[in-house]
């Protein structure tokens, strides 16, 4: 078995003709944390999107858990026109141009790499308990009782008993974040990737969140951050990678990367952060 | 749906079934005394001479006679989808019409008639009409003689009731008309007189198809046996309506006068004394009319809803997801239905629909009018609350593994719908008052019961504010319910909010 749950190499992810993502490569290993720093706009969100497969690349070789596939010289936009069920792009699922098969195992990709969004976007039309307890039950066939009942032992899990008939809007930063992160655990997820956690969080609620996240790294479950928290970035990761412009231009351990960086492009982007 | 086609498919036969010993004649009640109208003592019973001529008529023949209520402009459209057999309602036998349809021999011959102001006595024959503002009834002959009269500034009028109150208004001079409108609105206005001087000649046939070359003798033969029996006659005299014109069209100069009661009938029970115990027992003996027309008004909304609501997501849905040409096809239905009237659509379903033998009943017509309307209209709301729903919400349901369908069923169809629900409530309440359109296509709702019973009595106040009431009255329910709906789900997101 590869030791590595992730390996993405040669990514490119385009935007209306804009190159976001050129040739990346990079991998993660089975129960690693890895945070992903760089400025605004250089590609980290894009990133989490192409590795959870919501946005499908112009060109990649992936290997998720020994899943394989090929996206070399993906020509989305004619795929797009190729097909008649064109439809208007804000409805679309981009593995809808794929075929049948591949769309399934994409499908099944991103059941496996739960993507924990900045904004989070919890369903506003349901409650906790159904926010959570959705997706086991029409995904993984669970009874509603079934998926309740996981629901409401994952909510204790995180301390949001008695949340259960809360709506999204009623709840605080961090308790919507601890929702998103149920919905997502409720699918038993391989990886999960947070973007920006702690954005909406206030600042002494960072060490519950580091807490949170060791104890799902004991569990066994891999986990991507992208942050712009330096020192979140540093404590909570085995490893961090430093992104520029759509590349990735160094990846090492929390000291070398804070301490002691070999790219010149990191030290002068460490160095303006870390006010040195 | 081979159900629902056989449901189709029955109501189609039902409706067109035609069986040959019932003669299916059709006028418009719509208040036209002495032709056809509402008994004023009994307000379901339709009266007039023209019911007692169809009668007499059906009996002679030895056939059931059946009457089918039709908007006047419609009769002869009505004669080709087969709605009915022959149309009599003061028909003038015309040369436009007879490339329409086939007339039998007249069954009424009489003159046209000057109405003037009581006070006004400068007036003596259609001569004098010159420089005046003059009203007549649209397509009648009357219009046609005032226009062949010079410098006659013509007004044209749907119902003859709206002329006269303008003559008494002042808002115009004189109003030309068929001598029996003439002589009953007369009859029970003081404020109003004929002036002696008989104009033109008119002859009321009774219409058929060009094709019923058949039903045409045995109609003919029918109106002679009236005429040499007397029966024709007997009818005329009680309405009064017996002149010479009659005398000489039938040689029968006899001198016996048999009472006019049918006619002393009529302006006893409209000269009655307006008391208020008497409207107040009037109104009373409406509500059974009121409810049923209601009934239908209810009916033809909420069933056109119905349609809307499917069909405009359907069509929504296909305009948003679906295939390119689909969703053209979709925006286009969108943009024809929302630009052209209602009424022209409501027309090209009930007659120009049955040229290519789609042949629909006026309820079923309606139904899909309205439906087809309003679906374009909900197909817009629907799309706005779609696009409202944010991007963010779907691709959280697509991150998590759901498909696209499931995403939109349990993410943003019940988003959208929570903002969509006001505009579809108002459209709602706005479909209520259009249905007042498929009067037009003969059926008695609402705002044709307004029609028929205000242009009997002459009272427009009275049964206007009843019927706005009860217009009023059917949208309050949806509204509430529309506002409970909505209160609830907001409720749900706001009331644990601390």
């Amino acid at each position: 078995m590869n030791s590595n749950i992730i390996e993405i190499s040669g990514l490119d992810k385009y935007y209306d003709g804009n190159r976001i993502l050129k040739s990346l490569n990079f991998s993660v290993s089975r129960g690693e944390i890895v945070s992903i720093i760089g400025r605004s706009g250089c590609g980290k969100t894009t990133l989490l999107k192409c590795v959870n497969l919501l946005e499908i690349p112009e060109n990649g070789f992936y290997n998720i858990n020994n899943t394989i596939f090929d996206f070399t010289n993906l020509n989305l936009a004619a795929l797009k026109t190729r097909r008649i069920f064109s439809g208007q792009s804000t409805f679309l699922d981009k593995a809808d141009y794929l075929g049948y098969e591949l769309k399934t195992s994409i499908m099944q990709i991103r059941r496996k790499i739960a993507l924990i969004f900045q904004s989070l976007n919890l369903f506003s039309n349901l409650n906790v308990l159904e926010n959570v307890s959705l997706a086991p039950r029409i995904i993984n066939g669970l009874t509603k009782e079934e998926a309740t009942e996981l629901a409401i032992s994952l909510l204790n899990k995180l301390n949001l008993r008695d949340f259960e008939k809360r709506m999204p809007n009623s709840l605080s930063g961090g308790e919507a974040q601890r929702v998103a992160i149920a919905r997502s655990l409720a699918m038993n997820p391989d990886v999960i990737l947070f973007d920006e956690p702690t954005s909406a969080l206030d600042p002494e609620l960072i060490s519950d969140f580091v807490e949170l996240m060791k104890d799902l790294q004991s569990e066994g479950i891999t986990q991507i951050i992208v942050t712009h928290q330096m020192l979140l970035a540093r404590v909570v990761a085995d490893r961090v990678m430093y992104m520029e412009d759509g590349e990735l231009i160094e990846c090492g351990t929390p000291e070398q990367i804070f301490d002691n960086p070999k790219d010149p492009k990191t030290s002068s982007y460490i160095s303006k952060v870390l006010l040195r | 749906m081979t159900k629902l086609f056989t449901f189709f498919t029955l109501f189609f036969i039902v409706y067109s079934a035609n069986s040959h010993d019932v003669l299916k004649w059709a006028a418009d009640a719509e208040g036209n005394a002495p032709y056809i109208f509402q008994d004023p003592n009994v307000p379901e019973k339709l009266i007039g001479f023209e019911v007692d001529i169809a009668s007499a008529l059906a009996y002679e023949l030895g056939l059931k006679e059946r009457f089918v209520q039709n908007q006047w402009d419609g009769l002869i459209p009505g004669l080709y989808r087969g709605d009915y057999d022959i149309a009599m309602n003061g028909l003038e036998i015309t040369d436009e019409r007879k490339k329409a349809v086939n007339f039998s021999k007249p069954y009424y011959i009489t003159h046209l008639s000057i109405v003037v102001r009581f006070e006004s006595d400068s007036l003596r024959d259609e001569y004098d009409l010159k420089g005046m503002n003059v009203g007549a009834l649209k397509n009648s002959q009357a219009e046609n003689v005032l226009i062949g009269l010079d410098g006659v500034n013509v007004r044209t009028y749907e119902g003859e009731v709206n002329a006269f109150e303008d003559l008494q208004n002042g808002r115009i001079d004189a109003v030309l008309v068929d001598f029996p409108i003439a002589l009953y609105y007369t009859s029970i206005n003081k404020a109003l007189k004929i002036v002696g001087a008989e104009v033109s000649e008119v002859s009321y046939g009774i219409a058929l198809r060009l094709e019923d070359k058949q039903l045409l003798q045995t109609i003919n033969a029918g109106l002679d046996s009236l005429i040499t029996t007397g029966e024709l006659r007997k009818i005329l005299e009680s309405w009064n309506l017996w002149a010479h014109e009659m005398a000489e069209y039938t040689n029968d100069y006899s001198e016996y006068d048999l009472p006019a009661i049918r006619y002393d009938y009529f302006v006893a029970a409209m000269s009655r004394d307006s008391s208020l115990e008497t409207i107040f027992v009037r109104y009373l003996s409406f509500m059974p009319m009121v409810a049923r027309a209601a009934l239908m008004t209810v009916n033809i909304s909420v069933l056109s809803m119905i349609i809307a609501i499917v069909l405009g997501l359907f069509i929504a849905i296909t305009k948003v997801y679906g295939p390119k040409p689909l969703s053209i096809l979709a925006s286009v239905f969108i943009e024809v239905i929302r630009g052209t009237p209602l009424l022209i659509q409501l027309f090209f379903i009930f007659y120009a629909l049955p040229t290519i033998g789609i042949k629909l009943s006026p309820f079923l017509a309606a139904i899909i009018g309205l439906g087809l309307n309003y679906a374009a209209y909900e197909a817009e709301n629907y799309r706005a609350g779609l696009f409202s729903v944010h991007k963010g919400q779907i691709e959280a349901a697509l991150s998590l593994g759901m498909s696209r369908r499931n995403a939109l069923r349990y993410i943003v169809l019940p988003q959208a719908f929570r903002i969509v629900l006001p505009p579809v409530t108002n459209d709602f309440i706005s479909l209520l008052k259009d249905s007042s359109l498929v009067s037009v296509i003969t059926l008695v709702e609402l705002t044709k019961l307004y029609n028929q019973l205000s242009s009997t009595y002459f009272d427009y106040i009275g049964t206007g504010i009843m019927i706005a009431a009860v217009y009023l009255l059917l949208g309050l329910p949806f509204v509430k319910l529309s506002r409970s709906i909505e209160h609830r789900m907001t409720n749900d997101v706001d009331k644990k909010k601390y």
